[in-house]
């Protein structure tokens, strides 16, 4: 898979509805993204980074609200303080997005159930609100995407069924 | 914190909910041969109540590669039908169905037709008798299909669930032709209103 598997980098997988943040050389990871959106924050500085993988825009508008990193209004704020606390600085922290397809083409664009698209309209207010840079994104569509984040070098993947393998 | 209502599930309602796939299974399964004209078993269903989480790799792993017909299920009890099958299995099936051979990697869109009109019979005759032993009405929407990784399918189905609760149930019927060429799995996601109403309407429930 592209880049070589060096020693000593460990991989860190961040499942639906979670978020992990960690230090070079780990590599962050989370696999078949669909309507979720991933959610990459990079400091190059201290090379410490972070992946969050959401499947809600906003914790306000539901009765569930155990998990945070479920949602794209808590998971981003959440992240930034974790990777501040393992020395991270906000200023010089870049965001990177993935997903937020439009997985099914019998589902209505204007449907409730095509929540890709608000999923994705959330993050970019959120990391707005956060004075966090948006650097690149590889979203929308209809199909999945896995992503890969190298923190030794900041370097994201993106592989799809569809097109293959993108560097973000 | 407006924690959601945790529903537990005691070993008895396992064994019915269990036992009711079944029977569903089972009429699904011969709906399924009298179409294929060969004969379609079912295993024994798996009945799963998971984190939402866990659900990308009960279905096979977050990033597989499966071919997916995907039914939504109208009525009083509300909720998602997913076929699964790898993709060798899906142009075996297509291939029974059209009566051509091919070995393309592609499905055709006559191929991937004839796939979701299998799961469009083996919904109906599910849901016919999940009716039937419930008396809620159910009905299957028309089917869309998707190629692509298992736990994208997924999180869209799951990312309705997640607004209301952190777990899935998910019953799992596993089935293969007589050659085993075709082997796939149908999986019923009731949403968790419709959890209730099933075990209500066979007198499971003690909420």
């Amino acid at each position: 898979m592209g880049e070589q598997q060096q020693e000593g980098q460990q991989e860190i997988h961040v499942g639906m509805a979670d978020l992990k943040v960690a230090r070079a050389p780990a590599v962050l990871l989370s696999l078949g993204i669909g309507s979720c959106v991933g959610i990459i924050l990079y400091d190059a500085v201290t090379k410490i980074g972070g992946l969050a993988h959401i499947m809600l825009p906003d914790i306000n508008i539901v009765k569930n609200r155990v998990n945070r990193a479920k949602f794209a209004n808590t998971a981003v704020p959440d992240m930034v303080e974790e990777m501040e606390k393992l020395g991270a600085q906000r200023k010089t922290m870049k965001a990177r997005i993935m997903g937020g397809a439009h997985m099914f083409g019998f589902v209505k664009h204007d449907s409730i159930l095509n929540i890709g698209e608000r999923n994705i309209e959330q993050v970019k207010r959120t990391l707005e609100e956060l004075r966090l840079r948006l650097v690149a994104e590889d979203i929308g569509g209809s199909y999945g995407r896995s992503v890969y984040v190298y923190l030794d070098t900041g370097t994201v993947k993106v592989r799809s069924v569809a097109h293959g393998e993108k560097l973000l | 914190m407006n924690e959601p209502k945790k529903l537990v599930l005691t070993p008895h309602q396992f064994d019915v909910l269990r036992e009711i796939g079944n029977i569903c299974a089972g009429n699904a399964a011969t709906a399924l041969s009298q179409l294929l004209n060969r004969r379609i078993t079912m295993a024994v269903p798996r009945v799963f109540f998971v984190p939402l989480t866990e659900v990308p790799e009960i279905v096979g792993g977050a990033d597989k590669l499966v071919v997916s017909v995907v039914l939504q299920v109208f009525g009083d009890a509300p909720g998602i039908i997913l076929l699964l099958f790898p993709q060798q299995d899906a142009r075996s099936l297509a291939g029974i169905l059209t009566g051509r051979k091919t070995a393309d990697a592609i499905l055709t869109e006559m191929d991937q037709s004839a796939i979701k009109e299998a799961g469009i019979i083996l919904s109906a005759a599910y849901l016919n008798t999940l009716s039937a032993f419930t008396n809620l009405g159910l009905i299957p929407s028309t089917p869309g299909i998707v190629v692509d990784m298992a736990g994208a399918l997924v999180d869209y189905v799951l990312i309705e669930l997640s607004a209301v609760t952190e777990y899935a149930l998910l019953i799992d019927s596993e089935f293969i032709d007589e050659e085993k060429s075709v082997r796939g799995h149908f999986f019923l996601l009731p949403n968790p209103g419709s959890l209730e109403a099933i075990l209500k309407a066979i007198g499971e429930y003690h909420g």
